[in-house]
C-alpha cells in the first residue's frame, strides 16, 4: 500500500485523506473461470486512474463490480469509506460513460441529460438551467432538440458525457468510451475528457485497451492482464520501468535481448552486455534486457556496441524505424528522426544505448 | 504488350445524385505496391470495388494488363482479394477456402493440393489445413484469406482495409510480413486504408483521396514532405497552420515570414499572389521545438495540455493570432518544459520541411 | 448485359411472387370489392348490401359483436401477453430459446385443434368443468357457449402470436439502457416504466394490430364455443356464400373486414410505421409533438408512483420480496397455453364410448377407426400432399423474393416488402372467399391446385419473413468473395450462399407446410365438400358431434406440427 501513495502525484498523496474509492481483495469467478483474482486498488479524490488491458483480461469485470451492475465474488467495496459492496446501483452516486453510449434512443439531447436530474427530483427551472450550462460545456448548445440516431458519432459522445457530468457524481467510470470514434476525433475528446476532468475535480475511472490513450490521459494506470493486476503506477513508471515483459510488450515498442546473468553482465548469443547501475542479480539465472528503440544509438560513444545490418526500413513521416538484424539472429528496432535521415537497407551499423537505460527483468 | 498493371482512364461512379468517384486517372505499375488513402467516404472503396468489378463505372475505361475489363465481370477479371472482415467461407476448413478458386478454375487435384500446400505455407499456416475459419484467431483468418487470393496467382492484389479488425500489436506483425510477401512474389498489390501511418510505412506510392477525387499520387516521402495541397497535408500526419506573409518568388521557392522566422517554400501553390499577401505555414510537429531564451521566436503561447506517450511528449499550445492549436513533439518525457498553463516561446528546427498555401477565405 | 452499364436491380427476382401476389390476392379482393357494390338482379351499381347490413337489427348486432369482441380480446392478449414476454426477453438467452418452444409450439398448433380441446376440456365431461365443479365454482356445462368461453378461447388462440410480437421488439432493447438509466439514478421500476416500456411500445401496438386483425375475421371459436348471441362476421359471410349463395351481401361483409382491418393499419402507420411490424425502426415523432410528450409525462408519473409504491413496500417488508412474481406468472401462463395440446393425448387412448376426463381405461381404438377409415386417410394425406407442393411453391417464390431484396439498392423494396406482408394483415376469410369467386370462375373450385395456391398466400409472408431474418445474417461479401475468386453467380449461389442458408430455407420450407397442413379457411370454401383436407374434415366433424375419433385425429395433427416445428426450430440459424 506504501508503494502505491509513493506513486501517486504528490498533490494526491495526502496520506491522512480517504480514498474516494477503495477496491479491497474483490474477486469474481464464473463457474470455474476466475475473470478477476482478488485484487486491491484505492483511487484518492480528483484522480484519474486508467484500468487498461487487452482484452479477456478482466478490465471491464472490474468496472462493472465497480459500478454494480455485477456482484463480486468475494472481497469489499468503499467507496468514501462506506461499504457499498452490497449497494444497488442507482444508489453509488456513480457516473458512468458506456461503451457505445447506451442513450436512450427515445429521447432527445436534451431529454437525455435531464434524466439523471429527474430522477433526483430537481425542480424544473434548475433543471433546465443545468441541462443547457452542461449541453454548452460539452459544445452541444443548439442540438438539444435531436434525438441520438441523429447524431455523428463524436456527438453522441459528448451527450454520454454531458450526462454523466451534469449531475456532478463523485466518481466517474469510462469504459472504452472512445473506442467507436477514429483516430483524430478520439485524440480530440481525449483532450475534452482532460479539460473536464480538471475543470469538475471529478475522480475518474478509465477503461481503456489502447496504450496511447492510457499513457495521455491518466494520473495513474493499473494494467490488467490474465485476471491480475501486472502493474500500477504513473504513465511514466510504467513505460520507463515496466516491471515484466508483458507491461515492456504491451506498452510501446520495445527490443528484448535474453541471456543468462554472469558477473559483470548479461551472456546472450551477441556478447556480454553490461547491466543497468544498482542491479544486482543472482548469477547463473536467465534475464532478459529490454530497451526502448529511443534509446538504441548509432555507433555509441561508450557502452556495448553491437554489430549488424539494416535488414528494414520503416517510413513514418515523423521519423523512420529502422530494423537492424544482428549476427545471433536478433533484431533490434532503432528510430530516427526525419532530419537524421534513413540508411540503405543491408548498410553495417554499430548500436550500443546507454547502459542507465536498460531495464533488466526476468524472462 | 501492358506498360501498366492497372489504368483507370477517367473514370466515374454516381450513387443517385453523389459522385462517389469523380473522373480517376491512376496508373499502377507491375510489381507496385499502391495505397489508396483517405477518409471514409472519399471513395477508395468505390474506386476499389470498381477495379475488383463489384460495381459498374457510370463513365471512363479500367484495363488490367493492358485488357480493357469494364465490361467484364467480377469472375473472369483474375483478381485476388482480401476483404476487411476476411469473408472466410465459414463452412469450409483452411484447405478448402484457400483451394476454392482452383476449383472453380478447374485445376486438377494433385497440382491444388501441391498449390495449396505451397499457399499456406507462404503465410505460415501449414499444419492447420484442417481447421475451420470460426477456429482460427484474426491474424491466422488474415493468413488464409490472403492465401486464399495469392494461390490463383491473380493479376493484381487489391486489399480492403484488411487490419482495421486486428489490434494493434498484430496489426504491426502483420504489416510486415504482408510487405514482405508482397516483394518476395513481387505481385501489383492495391491496398485501401484510412491510416494515414499504415499508408507511409507500406506503400511505393500512396493515391490520396478525398470527395471522390484523387489529390495527390506520391512516395510516402513525397506526400508527407511536399504534400500538393492543404487537404493532403493535413490528412497524412498532424500539421500546424500559422498566419504568415508571402515575401517574394524566385525560381521554384518562395520566401515567407511568420513571427520572427523566414521560411523557404515551394512556389507553386502561391501561384497568382503578390508579395506581402498573407498566407498560411504549415509545418509538422516534429519541426517546431522550444526556442532558446532570447532567440528569434516563431510564436509564442500557453500550454493548455500535455500529452505524454512515452517516447515523446506531446504539448498543445494556444498562441495569439494562431487559429487552432500549436503542437509540439518532443523526445522523452521532456521534464521542466511546457508545464500545464505556462508561456512557451516555439521556433522552427533547422532547414524544415516548410509548405505554404493561400489563406482560405 | 450493355457495356459499361449498370446490371438490373436484384429486386427482379421478386416479380414472380410479385406477380403471384397481384394475381391471388390482390385482384381477386379488388373483384370482391367490386361485387359488393353490385345490384343483385341488374348487375349495376348499388348500395343495397351495405343498407341491408346497417339496417337489420341482426346484421348490425353482428357487426357490433365482431368489433368489440376483437378488442376485447386483443386487450386480454396485450394484458396477459406483455409481462409474460417481459419475462421471456429478460431470460438468458439458452433458457429464452427452450421456453420460447413452450410459447411457439401452441403458436403452430391449428386453432381449430386448440378450440376443440377447449370445447372438450370445457365441456360437461371435461377435466376443468370437473375440477371447478369439485372445486364449488362453477356448474358443470356452465363453461360453454356464452361470451367469456369465447373470449377465453380466442385470447388463447392469440396469445402466442401477441407474445411472439412483443418479444421480438423486446428482444432488441439493449439492455446496457436499463442499467445505464440505474447508475443515472433510476430505481428498477422507474428505469423499466421510462426507459424499457417507452421502447417496447412499437412491439405491443404491432402485436394488438395482429391480433385485432386476426380477431376480425374469427369464426371457429364463436362456432365451436360461443351461443347464437356471439355470432360474428365471419360466420355470417360462410352461411351466406355456401347456404344462400348471395354472394353480393358476403361481399359487403368482406369489403368491412378489409376496411377496417385497413383503417387499423393506417392508424399504427401513422403511430409507429408499418415497418416497426417487421422490427424496423419506425417513425420517429418530432421532439415537441403533443402525443410524445404526454406519453413521456404520463411515463413519468407512472414510473414515480409505482417506484414509491415498490420502495415504500420494500422498507416495510425490509427488502424486494416479490422477485418470484413474474416467473410464476409466466409459468403459469404458458401452462395454460400448452395445458388443452397435451390434455388431448390421454383422450385419445380412452377406452370410453365417450370423451370423459380422466379416461377410464387404455385403448387404441380410436386411432385404428381413425386409420381405417377412408374418409380420414384420404384428407390426410391430401393435407401432406397440398403441404409439400404449397412448401414448394412458397420456397420458391420467397427465397427469390429474399435474396432480391436483401441485395437490392433500389428504393422500391420498401413497397414489395409491405406487398409480400399484405396477406398477413388481409384477414384471411377475405382471402379464402375472393379466391373462391376467382376459382369458380377459372374453374379452380374443388381441385387440390386451386387449395394449394390459396395456402400459398398464406404461407408466403411467412417463409419471407423467416428468410429474410436468415439473410440478415448472411455476409454478402462471401460472394463477393467467390466472384473474384472465379465463380459465376450460379456457382457461387449453389456452393456458397445455399448451403450457408440452408438452415433457414429448410425452416422457411417446413413452416410454409405447417401453414398449409393446418389451413382451414381456404381449405373450407375452396376444397367444396368433394376436396376434404384433415382440418375441412375435422371441422366437418366438430361441427355435428364431438366424438373420440377426432380427438385421435387431433392428436395425429399435434404430432406431426410438433415434430417438424421442433425440426425447424433446430435447423433455424441462431441468432
Amino acid at each position: 500500500m506504501d508503494a502505491q501513495v509513493a506513486d501517486m502525484p504528490a498533490s494526491l498523496a495526502a496520506p491522512s485523506r480517504v480514498p474516494k474509492l477503495s477496491v479491497q481483495r474483490i474477486g469474481k469467478r464464473y463457474g470455474k473461470l476466475d475473470a478477476l483474482l482478488p485484487m486491491d486498488l484505492d483511487v484518492a479524490p480528483g484522480e484519474f486512474v486508467t484500468i487498461l488491458g487487452p482484452s479477456g483480461s478482466g478490465k471491464t469485470t472490474l468496472l462493472q463490480i465497480i459500478a454494480g451492475l455485477t456482484e463480486p465474488t468475494c472481497g469489499r467495496l468503499l467507496i468514501d469509506g462506506r461499504n457499498e459492496t452490497d449497494t444497488p446501483p442507482h444508489r453509488r452516486g456513480i457516473g458512468v460513460v458506456f461503451q457505445n453510449y447506451a442513450l436512450f434512443p427515445h429521447l432527445t439531447v436534451a431529454e437525455n441529460v435531464a434524466f439523471p436530474l429527474q430522477m433526483r427530483r430537481m425542480p424544473a427551472a434548475e433543471l433546465n438551467r443545468k441541462v443547457a450550462a452542461t449541453l454548452e460545456m460539452v459544445g452541444l448548445g443548439g442540438l438539444q432538440h435531436r434525438f441520438p440516431r441523429e447524431l455523428s458519432g463524436g456527438q453522441q459522445q459528448r451527450v454520454a458525457l454531458a450526462r454523466c457530468f451534469v449531475y456532478q457524481p463523485a466518481l466517474i467510470i469510462m469504459d472504452e468510451p472512445l473506442g467507436a470514434l477514429d483516430r483524430k476525433l478520439r485524440e480530440t475528446m481525449q483532450l475534452e475528457i482532460r479539460r473536464l476532468h480538471r475543470d469538475t475535480g471529478a475522480t475518474i475511472l478509465f477503461v481503456t485497451h489502447d496504450q496511447d490513450e492510457a499513457l495521455a490521459l491518466s494520473d495513474r494506470i493499473c494494467l490488467l492482464n490474465q485476471a491480475r493486476i501486472e502493474q500500477l503506477g504513473t504513465p511514466q513508471d510504467i513505460y520507463e520501468r515496466p516491471a515484466s515483459l508483458f507491461v515492456a510488450d504491451f506498452i510501446g515498442l520495445s527490443n528484448v535481448l535474453r541471456g543468462t546473468l554472469e558477473a559483470g553482465g548479461l551472456r546472450t548469443a551477441d556478447g556480454l552486455l553490461p547491466l543497468p547501475p544498482g542491479a544486482t542479480p543472482a548469477s547463473g539465472s536467465l534475464a532478459a534486457l529490454v530497451i526502448r528503440p529511443e534509446h538504441v544509438e548509432l555507433d555509441p560513444a561508450e557502452g556495448p556496441a553491437l554489430a549488424g545490418r539494416v535488414t528494414e526500413t520503416v517510413y513514418a513521416g515523423s521519423e523512420h524505424r529502422l530494423v537492424v538484424t544482428l549476427g545471433s539472429g536478433a533484431s533490434l528496432i532503432l528510430r530516427r528522426t526525419a532530419s537524421q535521415g534513413s540508411l540503405p537497407l543491408g548498410a553495417p551499423v554499430l548500436l550500443g544505448w546507454p547502459a542507465e537505460r536498460a531495464q533488466l527483468l526476468r524472462p | 504488350m501492358a506498360t501498366e498493371a492497372v489504368r483507370l482512364d477517367g473514370v466515374t461512379r454516381r450513387f443517385g445524385a453523389m459522385v462517389a468517384l469523380h473522373e480517376a486517372w491512376l496508373k499502377v505499375r507491375h510489381g507496385e505496391f499502391l495505397t489508396l488513402l483517405g477518409p471514409s467516404g472519399c471513395g477508395k472503396t468505390t474506386l476499389l470495388n470498381l477495379i475488383a468489378g463489384f460495381l459498374a463505372a457510370d463513365g471512363g475505361e479500367i484495363f488490367i494488363e493492358g485488357a480493357l475489363v469494364t465490361a467484364t465481370p467480377v469472375w473472369q477479371r483474375d483478381i485476388g482479394m482480401v476483404f476487411q472482415n476476411y469473408a472466410l467461407f465459414p463452412h469450409m476448413d483452411v484447405a478448402r477456402n484457400v483451394a476454392y478458386g482452383l476449383a472453380t478454375r478447374g485445376v486438377n487435384k494433385a497440382e491444388a493440393a501441391q498449390r495449396v500446400a505451397e499457399a499456406l505455407a507462404l503465410v505460415k499456416l501449414t499444419g492447420m489445413a484442417g481447421r475451420r475459419p470460426r477456429e482460427l484467431s484474426g491474424g491466422q483468418q488474415q493468413r488464409v484469406a490472403l492465401a486464399r487470393a495469392l494461390v490463383i496467382r491473380p493479376k493484381v492484389l487489391l486489399l480492403d482495409e484488411p487490419f482495421s479488425a486486428l489490434d494493434r500489436n498484430l496489426r504491426g506483425a502483420m504489416q510486415v510480413e504482408l510487405k514482405e510477401i508482397q516483394q518476395r512474389l513481387g505481385i501489383t498489390t492495391i491496398f485501401v486504408t484510412h491510416d494515414q501511418g499504415e499508408a507511409l510505412s507500406m506503400s511505393d506510392r500512396v493515391a490520396v483521396m478525398s470527395a471522390g477525387r484523387i489529390h495527390q499520387v506520391g512516395t510516402p516521402e513525397e506526400v508527407y514532405r511536399r504534400p500538393a495541397d492543404r487537404f493532403v497535408a493535413g490528412f497524412v500526419g498532424d500539421v500546424n497552420r500559422l498566419p504568415a506573409r508571402l515575401l517574394g518568388r524566385e525560381g521554384d521557392t518562395a520566401q515567407v515570414a511568420a513571427g520572427a522566422c523566414h521560411f523557404t517554400v515551394p512556389a507553386a501553390p502561391l501561384a497568382g499572389l503578390a508579395p506581402g499577401a498573407a498566407v498560411e505555414l504549415f509545418l509538422r510537429p516534429e519541426q517546431l521545438a522550444p526556442a532558446p531564451a532570447g532567440g528569434p521566436a516563431l510564436l509564442e503561447g500557453v500550454v493548455v495540455a500535455r500529452v505524454y506517450q512515452g517516447d515523446r511528449m506531446e504539448l498543445h499550445l494556444e498562441a495569439a493570432g494562431v487559429p487552432g492549436r500549436v503542437l509540439l513533439r518532443l523526445p522523452g518525457h521532456a521534464p521542466g518544459v511546457g508545464e500545464h498553463g505556462s508561456h512557451l516561446a516555439v521556433q522552427a528546427q533547422p532547414q524544415p520541411d516548410a509548405m505554404a498555401f493561400p489563406p482560405t477565405t | 448485359m450493355t457495356l459499361a452499364g449498370r446490371r438490373l436491380d436484384p429486386l427482379w427476382l421478386a416479380a414472380p411472387g410479385l406477380v403471384f401476389l397481384l394475381g391471388f390476392l390482390l385482384a381477386p379482393v379488388l373483384q370482391l370489392l367490386s361485387v359488393s357494390l353490385e345490384d343483385a338482379d341488374t348487375g349495376g351499381f348499388s348500395l343495397a348490401a351495405y343498407q341491408r347490413a346497417f339496417g337489420v337489427p341482426v346484421y348490425v348486432r353482428v357487426i357490433t359483436n365482431t368489433f368489440v369482441m376483437a378488442l376485447q380480446t386483443m386487450a386480454c392478449c396485450l394484458v396477459l401477453g406483455y409481462p409474460l414476454a417481459y419475462w421471456l426477453a429478460r431470460l438468458p438467452k439458452r433458457r429464452q430459446r427452450l421456453v420460447s418452444l413452450l410459447v411457439l409450439l401452441p403458436f403452430w398448433t391449428s386453432a381449430l385443434v386448440k378450440n376443440f380441446a377447449w370445447l372438450v376440456l370445457l365441456g360437461r365431461n371435461g377435466a376443468v368443468s370437473g375440477v371447478l365443479d369439485w372445486l364449488g365454482i362453477a356448474e358443470p356445462g356452465s363453461l360453454l357457449f356464452n361470451r367469456g368461453a369465447v373470449i377465453f378461447a380466442m385470447t388463447h388462440s392469440m396469445l402466442p402470436l401477441a407474445v411472439v410480437a412483443m418479444l421480438s421488439v423486446m428482444g432488441q432493447i439493449d439492455n446496457r439502457l436499463v442499467l445505464a438509466a440505474g447508475t443515472l439514478g433510476a430505481t428498477r421500476v422507474e428505469a423499466f416504466w421510462r426507459v424499457f416500456f417507452q421502447l417496447s411500445m412499437p412491439g405491443v401496438a404491432s402485436a394488438g394490430l395482429l391480433v385485432f386483425i386476426g380477431a376480425l375475421g374469427y369464426f371457429i371459436t364463436p362456432a365451436l364455443l360461443g351461443s347464437p348471441r356471439e355470432t360474428m362476421m365471419g360466420q355470417v359471410i360462410i352461411l351466406q356464400i355456401q347456404t344462400m349463395d348471395n354472394w353480393i351481401f358476403a361481399s359487403a361483409l368482406a369489403a368491412m373486414l378489409i376496411g377496417a382491418a385497413l383503417l387499423s393499419c393506417l392508424l399504427f402507420d401513422r403511430l409507429f410505421g408499418l415497418s416497426a411490424i417487421a422490427g424496423g425502426s419506425g417513425v420517429q415523432r418530432s421532439p415537441r409533438s403533443p402525443v410524445r410528450r404526454f406519453g413521456l409525462w404520463l411515463l413519468a408519473r407512472l414510473g414515480s408512483g409505482f417506484s414509491r409504491l415498490a420502495e415504500g413496500l420494500a422498507r416495510l417488508l425490509g427488502g424486494h420480496r416479490f422477485g418470484w412474481l413474474l416467473p410464476a406468472y409466466g409459468i403459469a401462463v404458458i401452462a395454460v397455453l400448452v395445458l388443452p395440446i397435451l390434455a388431448l393425448f390421454p383422450m385419445a387412448f380412452t377406452s370410453s364410448e365417450f370423451l370423459s376426463f380422466p379416461p377410464p381405461g387404455f385403448s387404441l381404438r380410436w386411432f385404428a377407426e381413425y386409420f381405417a377409415s377412408p374418409v380420414w386417410v384420404a384428407a390426410t394425406l391430401r393435407s401432406f400432399g397440398i403441404g409439400a407442393a404449397t412448401a414448394v411453391v412458397t420456397l420458391c417464390i420467397a427465397t427469390l423474393a429474399g435474396f432480391g431484396l436483401a441485395r437490392s439498392g433500389s428504393r422500391l423494396t420498401g413497397a414489395v416488402f409491405l406487398l409480400f406482408l399484405l396477406p398477413m394483415i388481409v384477414p384471411s376469410i377475405v382471402v379464402a372467399v375472393a379466391l373462391f369467386y376467382l376459382f369458380a370462375q377459372l374453374g379452380l373450385v374443388a381441385t387440390d391446385l386451386g387449395i394449394m395456391i390459396g395456402h400459398t398466400v398464406h404461407a408466403i409472408p411467412i417463409a419471407f419473413v423467416i428468410l429474410l431474418a436468415t439473410l440478415k445474417g448472411y455476409d454478402w461479401r462471401l460472394d463477393q468473395a467467390a466472384a473474384t475468386l472465379g465463380a459465376n453467380r450460379l456457382r457461387s449461389f449453389l456452393r456458397v450462399a445455399m448451403p450457408l442458408t440452408k438452415g433457414g430455407l429448410v425452416a422457411a420450407g417446413i413452416f410454409a407446410f405447417l401453414s398449409s397442413f393446418e389451413e382451414l379457411t381456404v381449405a373450407l370454401f375452396i376444397g367444396g365438400g368433394l376436396r376434404s383436407t384433415l382440418p375441412k374434415q375435422l371441422w366437418d366433424d366438430v361441427v355435428l358431434q364431438v366424438s373420440p375419433t377426432l380427438v385421435a385425429a387431433s392428436v395425429v395433427v399435434v404430432v406431426v406440427v410438433t415434430a417438424l416445428f421442433l425440426l425447424a426450430e433446430a435447423l433455424r440459424p441462431k441468432d
